[in-house]
């Protein structure tokens, strides 16, 4: 098995599935369209090419190891009770094609009441149902737990309310060493955000806003061998977050930010970089220098992807343009001299995801496999735009 | 198209278009655009890690852009384009084709023939995508030096596409390599065309694992040759030298852990070739003795003298246990008269490499032919089922330790015999014997009847030699099977098998028996014949489909069914696929039984696993036993379970041997409505029993019919005076033996009344 990462061209949203060295799967957000379901649209059917990478368990049922939702936003949870299969183990439909989760991965925010600052679409009620569902299995059965009933909680919530179900809770700061309690050694992802803010902090109400995104540093193992990739990953976290995380750690965990392989948070949004609005302000905006930092620890020829709309140069937000600029700015010196790649403009161009090897020499793009070629040659280019035959 | 250009020009323009597609090449254009050999020179993007492709360079010497020749001649698009690499992209490098340093390097980019591989699109323009993928996916393991890759293996350099060709019998040489360096020549056959130096001109060779002395004058036949007129060539016998590294300087034997490109054009460069893998030393003493032993002889033609040196590798060959990787040359001396040397005139110090090929020995074909089970295999019967048989594992490397056949080839069976033979008259177990020589096979040869042979051990040896693990029998003769049945486990060792076809080769079975020789092949055809489906019936029992005696008793392998040589085939095939995929570790017995679809090719098999039969001593004849198949046993308990308060019974469907002195049972028929079930009696009612017995036996193609009765004891109780009455009554009213078979709650008894 070749460790690999994929990410599904999903215009602005996310859905990157890592595959371990051991042939684990880890899928991290997933937004899949009524378009991308449509036989008769063009849109690019990631649920399709999603379950063509995913195994078969002894039961008939495909399967994810691990499926992070970094936030229960629309754009990273879409798509999810037309493709998943959620509720008890045992009642799974026989002859089913619904995706089975082994192992949820989740915020904390599934414990809080939605309000006006917090409203959730019925894909993430769903997943908020299921992860309530599985938190109480833990309570009943601790380790008994089997695959389909497990959960992790990305970071301690507020109030106490994830004091009695420590065992399944990741610190901020904290080590995740295996998927669905497989074999440690695949990778360790280093848990950087939710953070768990003091309510007596002046920024409780900046940081809260955008404080539910998972943020995590991979270090996937390729070949056999440790740390050949890392893949920072964020979700939708805004500015303050990346200012605020880069200023607590950077003395003491630079390294926690280092990557091969960055994905742009909020679908490269200039609001991950800068408090100032382009449309007050225009060129004239200033980027967070902290935030940057913290975006900016790229190694050796990174890549940086934006999963994404195509990146044009108007006034949307997201993708921003300036954005855009800031990223390549972070991959052009010698030291670094990376690659940034958006999503969609990477499969208009070469009709299939995006998608990145890790090897024993490290991680590298992906060739296509052969059965790609046929673009390249022209089939179905006929059928590419309406012709005229008189 | 403009008229005026050549037409290979403009398919060079048509592949610069459809190279330019592609997503990894950067810039493309036609350098060269002449009637026969066009050029398009392309830069080609290299994937790497993210931090070899920022340093543009990678530590193997590959470029992040890497300019390539496309290049189509003559023959295009019949004909795959060629595609080479810069003049100094980095040679040590496996899957590079063997050529000249002063030749531009040329990638192997697909396993086998590449014309072969770019003709297999339907598409052209699929074509040039697909060698362009070939190529990215080569550079790019070119760039991060997987192509050798201690997990997968050493990779052994590349020979495939050359001319000239060195059989060798590897497992022999790997023998022959000491830790101490060494060099031996051995006898070898050799084929050369003549005429033509150019393409065309090729030199086979067959190396023996017999010693060649090079100072031997008593060998008058070393260095012989005769011409062969019909295809202008020369065959001959030479030597191959083989050579082995001396130790390295540590005195350990010498890992040679670099990768030489394959670039020996001359003698000298293959002295040198052979200094730095060490075995410079012997190759120097080998070519001295080579000159001296031709001092003062001379021959009309040149002589091709094959050379290997083997190189041990810093770990395991790919697809292979061994570390040794043999690297094959050949060159050719020249002894005319007057010389001064071997090698006079410019260019015959010409040295080529050639391809490597293994032998047929078992070892070689088991890997081209993995099965689950290799175990060495005696086959009894060498008749068409038996010949096709014994090819089949013998060309899946299964050793076959015997072949036992009574009768001579003759000219009907040249109909379906897998040996083709002009001359008629000799053993079929003999010539198929010889046959498989070939492969490396060395059968031994049995002409007597295998009945008599197992009675005695002498006779036991000779159809199943030491080291026999299992025995096919293919004669389909009731004798053979019944004898291969009662032999006992321990005077006769072997798992046995039996093949068979059936409704002129519309059927076929494969029986194997159980371990501990219980349920035995003749336990497994009855129980097959008891539960066959309609359509399999109808072609067992069918009289009109000829020799329906094979399965009623009288058949042998003499008889023969009318069908074609491809219907035999296909059934003997199947059946022996389904011998070689059987698991040494199942226990039980199994049987498969196959046939056609009617109007169809398409073959349908069951494979059903039958658990062993229970043995019932008979009281009144000694020697004799009932075995009552596994699902009769069940049967019947499920009806004692139903009655627990009364005795219960009914008929026994199966066969009887008399050689075998056994009842098999194999199928019951319930107790008629009128028959009385009582706490202390069982009396079996008469109501259209008859008719039952008669079709169950119609049913069974005359194979099974009623051997005796079953009934209950409520107690742990024998044959009661009633029972034994009963038994007097049935042996009076016919010759073959009715048992009278009793249940109790502990065990069957079993009874058959005593004859004068």
């Amino acid at each position: 098995m070749t460790a690999s990462l994929v990410f599904f061209p999903v215009a602005n949203g996310d859905m990157t599935l890592i595959t371990l060295d051991n042939g684990q799967t880890i899928l991290i957000d997933i937004k899949i369209r009524a378009a991308a379901d449509d036989e008769n649209d063009d849109t690019y059917d990631v649920a399709s090419d999603l379950k063509d990478r995913l195994k078969t368990d002894s039961e008939g049922r495909l399967y994810v190891d691990s499926f992070l939702l970094s936030h229960p936003d629309q754009d990273h949870i879409t798509g999810l009770e037309n493709h998943f299969y959620l509720g008890p183990p045992a009642d799974y439909p026989k002859d089913s094609c619904l995706i089975f989760i082994r192992e949820m991965w989740s915020s904390p925010i599934v414990f809080r009441r939605a309000s006006t600052q917090h409203v959730l679409c019925a894909d993430a009620k769903a997943w908020a149902k299921e992860a309530r569902r599985r938190v109480q299995r833990f309570k009943d059965d601790k380790f008994g737990t089997v695959d389909g009933d497990r959960i992790l909680i990305m970071g301690k919530d507020k109030d106490g309310k994830t004091d009695d179900i420590t065992d399944i809770v990741v610190e901020q700061g904290g080590l995740i060493t295996s998927a669905n309690r497989g074999s440690s050694g695949q990778f360790t992802g280093r848990l950087l955000a939710p953070m768990l803010v003091a309510e007596d902090d002046e920024l409780v109400a900046l940081l809260e806003k955008n404080n539910s995104s998972v943020i995590i540093n991979f270090s996937l193992t390729g070949g056999g061998n440790a740390d050949k990739c890392r893949y920072l990953t964020g979700g939708d976290a805004g500015v303050a977050i990346w200012e605020r995380l880069w200023q607590n750690h950077k003395d003491s965990d630079p390294d926690w930010f280092t990557y091969d392989l960055l994905q742009a948070p909020h679908h490269c949004s200039w609001r991950t970089l800068s408090y100032d609005r382009w449309s007050e302000m225009g060129e004239k905006v200033k980027v967070c220098e902290d935030a940057r930092s913290a975006l900016g620890q790229a190694k050796f020829g990174a890549t940086i992807v934006a999963s994404c709309k195509p990146i044009l140069k108007d006034d949307s937000d997201p993708p921003h343009e300036r954005a855009k600029r800031e990223y390549v700015s972070i991959l052009k010196p010698d030291a670094v001299k990376g690659e940034f790649i958006c999503t969609s403009e990477y499969t208009n161009a070469n009709d299939r995801p995006l998608e990145f090897t890790v090897t024993f020499s490290g991680v590298s793009k992906k060739l296509r496999a052969a059965a790609a070629a046929a673009t390249t040659v022209g089939v179905s280019a006929v059928a590419s735009s309406a012709r005229g035959h008189g | 198209m403009s008229a005026g250009k050549s037409e290979l020009v403009q398919h060079a323009e048509h592949l610069l278009r459809v190279v330019r597609r592609h997503p990894q090449v950067r810039s493309a254009k036609l350098t060269v655009a002449e009637a026969d050999d066009c050029r398009v020179a392309v830069m080609f993007e290299v994937e790497m890690p993210f931090d070899v492709k920022a340093r543009g360079l990678s530590t193997t010497g590959v470029r992040t852009l890497e300019e390539v020749e496309i290049v189509i001649r003559a023959g295009y698009p019949w004909k795959s384009p060629t595609i080479y690499l810069r003049q100094d992209f980095p040679r040590d490098l496996p899957h590079l084709q063997p050529s000249p340093a002063d030749a531009l390097p040329r990638p192997c980019l697909v396993d086998g023939s590449q014309d072969e591989f770019f003709s297999h699109f339907a598409l052209i323009e699929s074509g040039i995508i697909g060698l362009l993928e070939q190529l990215a996916s080569w550079l790019a393991n070119a760039a991060v030096d997987s192509l050798i890759n201690p997990a997968q293996g050493w990779e052994p350099a590349l020979r495939a596409g050359l001319a000239d060709t060195l059989i060798v019998d590897s497992e022999f040489l790997e023998e022959k390599t000491s830790a101490e360096g060494a060099w031996r020549s051995y006898r070898t056959y050799y084929l050369r065309s003549l005429g033509k130096t150019g393409p065309g001109a090729f030199t086979f060779l067959e190396a023996g694992t017999e010693l060649a002395s090079l100072f031997s004058k008593t060998d008058m036949t070393l260095f012989q040759s005769q011409r062969l007129s019909k295809i202008n060539g020369i065959s001959g016998t030479s030597v191959m030298a083989f050579i082995t590294p001396d130790p390295d300087d540590a005195g350990n034997p010498r890992i040679n852990r670099r990768y030489l490109p394959e670039t020996v054009t001359n003698l000298t460069q293959l002295h040198s070739r052979a200094k730095a893998l060490g075995c410079g030393r012997h190759f120097r003493e080998f070519m001295e003795t080579l000159v001296k032993n031709w001092g003062m002889y001379q021959f009309g033609t040149a002589i091709p003298i094959a050379v290997i040196f083997a190189a041990r590798r810093p770990f395991h060959l790919i697809g292979s246990a061994s570390n040794l990787e043999h690297l094959p040359y050949l060159f050719e001396i020249y002894p005319r008269p007057g010389r001064t040397t071997l090698w006079d005139e410019p260019g015959e110090d010409t040295v080529k490499p050639t391809r490597l090929l293994s032998r047929a020995t078992p070892q070689l074909l088991r890997k081209l032919s993995p099965v689950t089970s290799a175990a060495p295999t005696a086959v009894i019967g060498a008749g068409s089922v038996g010949s096709k048989a014994a090819l089949h594992l013998a060309r899946a490397g299964v050793p076959v330790t015997a072949i036992t056949d009574t009768l001579v080839l003759l000219p009907h069976n040249m109909a379906r015999h897998a040996l083709v033979r002009p001359s008629l008259g000799s053993g079929k177990a003999e010539e198929l014997a010889t046959e498989l020589k070939v492969l490396g096979q060395t059968p031994a040869v049995c002409f007597e009847d295998a009945v008599e042979q197992l009675r005695s051990p002498d006779g036991r040896q000779a159809l199943a030699p030491d080291k026999t693990e299992r025995v096919l029998n293919s004669t389909a003769s009731l004798l053979v099977r019944e004898a291969l049945s009662i032999v006992p486990k321990d005077a006769f060792p072997p798992r046995i098998s039996e093949v068979a076809l059936f409704g002129r080769g519309e059927g076929a079975f494969l029986l194997q028996e159980g371990t501990a020789r219980n349920p035995t092949i003749a336990d497994l055809l009855t129980e097959m014949s008891a539960h066959a489906t309609t359509a399999e019936r109808n072609l067992l029992f069918n009289p009109e489909h000829g020799l329906t005696e094979v399965q009623i008793g009288q058949g042998c392998g003499s008889l023969t069914m009318p069908m074609t040589d491809a219907r035999l085939s296909a059934m003997t095939a199947a059946a022996t696929e389904i011998f070689l995929g059987r698991e040494p570790e199942q226990s039980s017995g199994t049987y498969a039984i196959g046939h056609r679809l009617a109007g169809d090719p398409t073959t349908h098999w069951r494979d059903i696993v039958v658990e062993p039969f229970i043995e019932v001593p008979v009281e009144g004849r000694n020697g004799w036993q009932v075995r009552l198949s596994p699902s009769v046993d069940r049967r019947i308990r499920e009806e004692v379970a139903l009655y627990s308060h009364v005795e219960t019974g009914g008929l026994l469907i199966g066969t009887t041997s008399a050689r075998c002195q056994t009842i098999t049972v194999v199928d019951l028929l319930p107790a008629p409505e009128d028959s009385r079930r009582t706490a202390g009696l069982f009396e079996l009612g008469t109501k259209g029993l008859k008719k039952a017995i008669k079709a169950r036996h119609r049913a069974s193609g005359g194979s099974l019919f009623d051997v005796g009765t079953w009934h209950s004891h409520l107690a742990d109780m024998g044959p009661s005076g009633l029972d034994r009455k009963t038994a007097a009554q049935l042996t009076a009213e016919r010759p073959p033996p009715s048992v009278l078979l009793i249940i109790t709650p502990d065990r069957y008894h079993a009874l058959v009344h005593p004859v004068d």
